[in-house]
């Protein structure tokens, strides 16, 4: 890069990355790496968070608004290695698309937006059935939140999402963070038929547990979802 | 690593804390380690190798670390290797420089050169274990005494005594110690962790009377034959490598190029016994002590407590000087510093 990016170009391309998603989605395989790699140019550009202050301009809401939503947990926030809260663009982006699908509506969109993710959250989580149902001195509690999970994404399975799970696993040896040998095991996993990749991620086996413990399949769920299961596993162990 | 994590963690939950630094420099043994923080990937493999330990406190470490860690990023410490390179562990690979930089940033007041002291108010020991004594070691890792130092000189047991003197009770495996095989020769600090000869699994190891000591299979970490050779003749082993061993790879290094840094390579007709069969090259190394394992024993807030069980007010150990997580095998010594150091400043404020 030769100089920064300015606020309206993160802006732009925020709202590109989550055109292309949504168009990611619907086209052909073939069609669909050459946008993912469009996709994955504006994201590495853009970073993996922006300032509260761009988020808002993003979501077409005032910084206040923005702050009570953070503040109720609503949208999420993390601590960047500067120590700021900073909004991840992933999550701008899951925002913009579901808002994309919602803006020829009138009201206040993004908290409707809200609502119905909550809702959705609230309904699509039921912990017990993502648990083994007798829980054996073994598990430890964050075992179980990857077994979870790696449950409700085994539901959610397709060849899209196997895609990018590959993919990740690119980059991710790109950059140095996983170990070759895990990497191989994923590969092998993940050049399986769909149906039985979901039965792994789902197995409570001792081979699985390691597996998960360095998953490509992180951030299929909403970052909402995710922390309400790692809650609601958390809720349950201490009961 | 653990006083500096618990000064900065009190103070970001809104209460002072002053460090009282026995050495000239903050960091302790952190600064002079190759800082991957990490933990078994695998529970199972945890308790598996490391079966004396109190399992509450490996729980402890092992499910808060990858939170401990972000935190750690959070204060600006570099990373360096997002990953450990073992395929074992899950961890990161910290700058130690820039790390102990970052906690200082937050730790607030540090006095250099000030022992430990009495205080108003809860105190947490952090001083590091008492590898650097060698009345204790002798006393408690004989008949390993006495063991080349590989840390820090300020860790001798300052943490241990002033627990004792108020009521603690000694965790279990006070007699074990995490260490590496080094080149029986000087060495400075800055050789720590370049010169150590971690190649054991290779290479056949014979004690100075040519008695092969460890024909078994050296766990990863060959934590298990640098004990073993602390209890040799004189801490001293003789490494004896084949063309084979000196071929392959540890990380980034050749064996050979391993042992080409080491003063004490000799040719095999130079041993003081018969050299066993296509012997290209033989090293000797001597143990050399990082830390201690066993120490004080604690709950699983960091609480210093007593042989009844009970928790003396106020006192907390945490890193090194807090023992018995790692009983009978290996495990990442900045883990435990970390996750007690931010358990304990947790409990302390509350």
């Amino acid at each position: 890069m030769i100089r920064s990016v300015t606020q309206d170009e993160t802006r732009t391309a925020i709202e590109s990355i989550a055109r292309l998603r949504t168009a990611e989605r619907a086209a052909d395989a073939g069609t669909r790496s050459q946008i993912a790699s469009a996709r994955r140019f504006l994201e590495r550009l853009v970073g993996p968070t922006v300032r509260p202050a761009d988020a808002a301009r993003v979501l077409g809401v005032s910084r206040p608004s923005l702050k009570r939503w953070i503040d109720k947990g609503e949208i999420a926030t993390v601590r960047t290695p500067t120590g700021r809260r900073e909004v991840p663009v992933s999550e701008l982006v899951s925002l913009l698309e579901e808002l994309n699908q919602t803006e020829a509506r009138e009201g206040r969109p993004l908290g409707r937006v809200l609502r119905e993710r909550r809702r959705r959250a609230e309904e699509g989580v039921d912990i017990d059935r993502l648990l083994p149902r007798r829980r054996s001195r073994d598990h430890r509690v964050p075992e179980l939140q990857a077994l979870a999970y790696h449950r409700l994404v085994a539901e959610r399975l397709d060849e899209k999402l196997v895609e990018e799970a590959r993919e990740r696993l690119s980059e991710w040896r790109e950059e140095g963070r996983i170990h070759p040998t895990w990497e191989e095991r994923w590969r092998g996993l993940l050049a399986q038929p769909i149906s039985r990749i979901a039965e792994i991620l789902s197995a409570d086996t001792k081979a699985a547990r390691a597996l998960r413990q360095t998953s490509p399949f992180v951030g299929v769920l909403t970052e909402h979802e995710r922390r309400r299961l790692v809650r609601a596993v958390e809720e349950r162990a201490a009961s | 690593m653990a006083g500096l994590v618990a000064a900065a963690r009190v103070r970001e939950l809104g209460a002072q804390a002053v460090v009282f630094e026995k050495g000239t420099r903050p960091g302790g043994s952190m600064l002079l380690s190759s800082c991957v923080i990490w933990r078994h990937r695998s529970w199972d493999e945890l308790r598996a190798e490391c079966a004396g330990g109190d399992e509450r406190l490996q729980g402890l470490v092992w499910e808060r670390l990858d939170g401990a860690i972000e935190w750690l990023e959070s204060l600006g410490a570099p990373v360096v290797a997002p990953e450990t390179g073992n395929p074992r562990t899950i961890g990161k690979r910290f700058e130690p420089t820039g790390l102990t930089e970052a906690l200082v940033r937050r730790a607030g007041e540090i006095r250099l050169g000030a022992p430990l002291r009495d205080v108003d108010g809860p105190l947490v020991l952090a001083t590091g274990g008492f590898q650097g004594s060698r009345e204790l070691v002798e006393r408690h890792i004989a008949p390993a005494a006495p063991l080349r130092l590989r840390a820090n000189p300020w860790s001798a047991g300052d943490g241990l005594r002033a627990g004792l003197a108020r009521g603690a009770a000694l965790s279990a495996g006070m007699d074990e110690f995490y260490g590496r095989n080094m080149p029986d020769a000087a060495f400075t600090e800055a050789e720590f962790v370049p010169l150590a000869q971690l190649y054991g699994r290779f290479a056949r190891a014979f004690d100075e009377n040519g008695e092969e000591f460890f024909p078994g299979e050296v766990s990863w970490s060959e934590n298990d034959l640098v004990q073993a050779t602390a209890r040799r003749p004189g801490g001293r082993a003789w490494y004896v490598l084949d063309e084979a061993a000196l071929e392959q790879r540890v990380r980034e290094r050749t064996v050979a190029e391993m042992v080409a840094l080491a003063p004490t390579a000799v040719a095999p007709d130079e041993l003081p016994f018969p050299a066993p069969p296509g012997a290209r090259v033989a090293v000797r190394v001597a143990a050399a002590i990082t830390h201690t394992i066993g120490g004080l024993r604690i709950d699983d807030r960091a609480r210093v407590l007593r042989q009844d069980g009970t928790a003396i007010e106020g006192l907390y150990a945490a890193g090194v000087d807090a023992g018995g997580i790692a009983t009978g095998g290996y495990a990442s010594g900045l883990a435990a510093a970390l996750v007690l150091g931010l358990a304990s400043a947790e409990d302390a404020v509350h």
